[in-house]
């Protein structure tokens, strides 16, 4: 039975066709009829098909029939295609033996598709070069071919040349797999060892579990222990994941994918990584490279009504059963009253947890711009970790300080290297080397500072490279660096909700543009207001806002009240949707004028 | 309130649309005698007295000898007012509607600058709108309105100062000074041109209000002026909370204790319908609410028995309002900030 059975993921850059091809594997292993499909099946998650990026993993279980008159089980597990999820592809990765790699026809190589190449060799997995998109006209396979074989370093002349779009030999797609990646091999019959790559709560049976059993078997009945977080439960059911629905089975054994359920309350007891075994029978050692997730960017979200922040905290709560490396814990300010500091993955993380809290809870929220989690190492030898810079100790407290720092690779026609080396330094980057996959393109290496590429990095670079640079990082780890907390005063009050961290030699020109951001985004009132930016109590920029002198309709609508009272009615809602900040009216808005400083 | 009623008649006509309007009107004039005889006959569903009349529009004066019949059937009334267009006004038209019995003109000029005539896209220029200015005074006038505009592209102090000086030598009984505001669905909302800012609009505005009041020209509500005793009467009534019946196509009409508009289209109109639609009863409360958002339009606000306390008290101590015995008005600032003041009570 191992022997039928063939477990792999798609990798891909962004864009180059992964989700395309995923689909059309389906429409030919016949499980979907091609009318019936939805594009883009496996991002059934509305945001995920807005974007056009996958965010959860997901897996499908496909029955083929190959030329050699056998029928083989292809798994497909699908991974998160954004650097914010590398942890999660990286479990993804390690539940199969192979990967099919996407790479487009007219843009070859770019930093995604090397990133997750090296994500999936270092899980020893056999790399299946595809090359899409064959019916562009700017198409070029020969040179993306070499390109592959070149950089990459794996044979590319027999790649499957396809075009999933106009569904172009994607036949040859399933043959490629079988033929090489290798059948799972594990013993079904030892203590069992399953990798968890992901898993989602279900009101009905609990939290479903996906694994891939590496050893022994799993099956319903069986005490389960997770063995990281030491929770044990008794399996319900186990199963097969279709791509209309689960499939309940007998069991599932050593080289299998499949689901488990077992009346888990909470997904926090199923972290990605963690392997299962039997409780009864638990075997001598985990499966390796199990690490908990650890949040990278913090903010805090407030209800703009401060009424509804129970409805928040209900939301936030149901957003993690889902999602088990968001967290939240309630948090004041003086600002903006009750509400939650957030942490993230990432920037991408965060963006899509805020619109799914507006969309999805219809709730509207004041974000305050995001953070990195600094490491201040206090006078008093105590050292913290602080997300939230309200947090952040007085100077005369401070030993030192340091902050988190990325290794990151950007992908870039030689044109741009000049700009983006530019852009690499601004933000204070250490240049590390810099490599060409081809006559025209470069590696440009890096180490960055985490929070100088949170915010806006990836649309700087894209707009220096006219959209042809590629990024993709690593956390690399904390270094000591000159930090300095910068306050926004606004009519002499101190805002804690605008303050934030910042290297000391960019204290002043951020200073500087964040009050004119502010005074752009605060609408003139009845007197007139000072906007003043301190570092340690020193005001480094000040802007004003003049007072107000126009609010009056001065027109004559004959007898139309109706159309006047409208009128007034809508600038009362307008006013609804401002903060009183002490004597001032800021509006939402105003919260992240930090992050749109390139504007 | 006010026992009798006020009749507004919307004139849908217009030799050219202002780049700035956004009034419903269309730029044909063919049915004009049909369209009178269907403001004849809604007008019959009404059996109020009528004290003021306000023809409107539009540009009634478009509509040529078909206004003056109109008028003429139209019920007699103290105040009678109809809105004219410098460019379209002949000693004849103005002889008959006088004879018909309309006793207060009001003349659309908006500025005696033919630059800023010309960027509006007025059909007119200053001296013609002065012509028309004698040639009412002429036909028997007594009682004549100026609109002006304020804040229109080009304006400056200067300018300003040269269109005031033309009013102070006409010496009109009354002027409306407006300021332009860009609305959805005009030229100047799709192509907005560069505009006086809101320091600049409000030193027009005042300087306007110092030339005024120096003519004896008092002001009498936010964009009202006028010598005492030429109040516009049926204006008044909007902001007094006085009864009004609006008719034709797009008028508005506060009656019986209930709000509605006719729909804002001609075809509909000449066939009989989009009549009252959009119909809203105004009950105490509301009427309550209207009486200071609407009420404190007036200069010399409203009367005032402790109603809202927490948002008058706010507004007072903010230097928005005032209260003067058992008057409530807003303050010279207030004027300049009104819709802060009238949010609260909406």
């Amino acid at each position: 039975m191992q022997d039928k059975i063939r477990n792999f993921s798609i990798i891909a850059h962004i864009d180059h066709g992964k989700s395309t091809l995923a689909d059309r594997l389906l429409e030919l292993t016949g499980v979907v009829e091609s009318r019936d499909m939805e594009e883009q099946l496996l991002d059934n998650m509305e945001l995920e098909r807005e974007r056009g990026i996958t965010i959860k993993a997901r897996a499908v279980r496909m029955s083929y029939k190959a030329k050699d008159g056998e029928t083989y089980i292809l798994n497909l597990i699908d991974t998160p295609g954004h650097v914010d999820f590398n942890y999660e592809v990286s479990r993804s990765l390690a539940a199969c033996e192979g990967a099919v790699l996407v790479v487009d026809a007219a843009q070859g190589v770019e930093a995604q598709t090397l990133a997750n190449t090296y994500l999936a060799l270092d899980h020893n997995l056999e790399i299946l070069p595809v090359i899409n998109k064959i019916d562009l006209p700017s198409a070029r396979p020969d040179v993306v071919a070499r390109e592959i074989e070149d950089v990459i370093g794996i044979p590319a002349m027999d790649a499957p040349r396809i075009s999933a779009k106009q569904g172009i030999n994607i036949e040859e797609v399933p043959e490629y797999i079988v033929k090489n990646i290798p059948a799972p091999t594990g013993d079904p019959s030892a203590p069992p060892r399953a990798l968890i790559f992901d898993s989602y709560y279900d009101s009905y049976r609990g939290v479903i579990v996906y694994v891939r059993v590496m050893e022994g078997t799993l099956r319903p009945g069986m005490r389960i222990r997770f063995m990281a977080t030491g929770g044990e439960f008794d399996v319900v059911e186990t199963g097969y994941l279709l791509p209309n629905g689960m499939q309940s089975a007998k069991e599932l054994s050593a080289g299998e994918v499949g689901y488990i359920a077992a009346s888990i309350k909470t997904v926090r007891d199923t972290q990605v990584g963690d392997t299962v075994t039997d409780a009864n029978n638990p075997a001598a050692e985990p499966l390796e490279g199990y690490r908990k997730v650890n949040p990278m960017v913090f903010c805090g979200i407030y209800p703009a009504d401060g009424a509804k922040y129970n409805d928040l905290r209900d939301a936030l709560e149901k957003l993690q059963l889902n999602d088990a490396s968001l967290s939240f814990e309630a948090e004041t300010s003086a600002a903006l009253g009750f509400g939650f500091r957030c942490g993230f993955l990432g920037l991408l993380h965060l963006e899509i947890i805020q619109e799914r809290l507006e969309r999805e809870f219809n709730l509207d929220l004041v974000t305050t711009a995001p953070s990195v989690v600094y490491h201040v190492i206090k006078t008093s030898g105590e050292d913290v970790f602080i997300s939230n810079p309200t947090n952040m100790p007085s100077p005369a407290e401070v030993n030192y300080m340091e902050e988190p720092v990325v290794t990151a690779h950007i992908f870039s026609p030689k044109d741009y290297v000049g700009s983006i080396m530019e852009l690499c330094q601004e933000r204070r980057g250490v240049y590390k080397g810099m490599t060409y996959i081809d006559a025209d393109r470069a590696d440009l290496h890096y180490e960055l500072p985490l929070n100088e590429i949170i915010y806006d990095f990836f649309d700087a670079l894209k707009s220096r490279s006219r959209g042809y640079a590629s990024f993709d990082y690593e956390f690399m780890g904390y270094v000591k660096s000159d930090l300095v907390k910068l306050d926004i005063l606004l009519n002499g009050e101190m805002v804690d909700a605008l303050s934030f961290i910042v290297h000391s030699s960019k204290s002043y020109a951020r200073g500087r543009r964040i009050a004119e951001k502010l005074k752009e985004s605060i609408p003139r009132q009845l007197f007139e207001i000072p906007i003043q930016a301190a570092v340690g109590g020193k005001i480094i920029a000040r802007e004003t806002v003049k007072a107000l002198r126009k609010d009056v309709l001065a027109k004559c609508y004959g007898g139309d009240i109706t159309r006047k009272k409208k009128l007034l009615e809508k600038q009362k809602e307008g006013k609804k949707r401002m903060r009183q900040v002490g004597s001032v009216e800021l509006p939402q808005e105003a919260f992240m004028a930090v992050l749109k400083l390139d504007e | 309130m006010m026992s009798s009623v006020g009749l507004y008649v919307h004139i849908p006509f217009c030799l050219r649309k202002c780049s700035y309007c956004d009034f419903y009107s269309v730029t044909e004039r063919g049915r004009a005698s049909k369209y009178r005889a269907a403001l004849l006959e809604e007008l019959a569903e009404y059996s109020c007295r009528f004290d003021t009349v306000f023809v409107g529009g539009g540009t009634p004066t478009a509509m040529g000898e078909e206004l003056a019949l109109l008028c003429r059937s139209l019920p007699k009334a103290e105040e009678f007012t109809v809105e004219a267009n410098p460019g379209t006004l002949t000693p004849e038209l103005l002889r008959d509607l006088r004879a018909a019995g309309v006793n207060r003109l009001s003349l659309g000029v908006q500025s005696f600058v033919d630059s800023e005539l010309a960027a509006l896209g007025r059909i007119h220029s200053a001296a013609q709108a002065e012509e028309a200015f004698f040639m009412a005074r002429e036909a028997g006038f007594d009682n004549i309105n100026i609109d002006l505009m304020l804040a229109v592209p080009g304006q400056t102090a200067e300018s300003l100062g040269r269109s005031l000086a033309r009013i102070r030598a006409l010496s009109p009984e009354h002027v409306s000074a407006y300021s332009l505001i860009i609305e959805e669905g005009t030229p100047f909302y799709e192509n907005t041109p560069d505009l006086p800012d809101e320091d600049e609009e409000r030193d027009l505005y005042h300087q306007a209000r110092e030339a005024f009041e120096a003519m004896g020209l008092g002001q009498y509500e936010i964009s009202n002026f006028a010598r005492s005793g030429c109040e516009c009467r049926h204006n008044l009534k909007y902001w007094s909370g006085g009864e009004y019946v609006g008719i034709g196509a797009a008028a508005a009409s506060f009656c019986g204790g209930e709000r509605y508009k006719n729909a804002p289209d001609l075809d509909l109109y000449l066939a009989g319908g989009g009549r009252k639609i959009e119909r809203e009863a105004v009950d105490e409360d509301e009427l309550l609410r209207e009486k200071f958002w609407l009420g404190l339009r007036k200069t010399g606000g409203v009367e005032y028995f402790g109603e809202f306390p927490d948002e008058v008290e706010r507004l007072a101590a903010q230097g928005l309002l005032e209260i003067r015995g058992n008057r409530l008005r807003l303050t010279r600032r207030g004027l300049d900030l009104a819709n802060i003041v009238f949010a609260e009570f909406v």
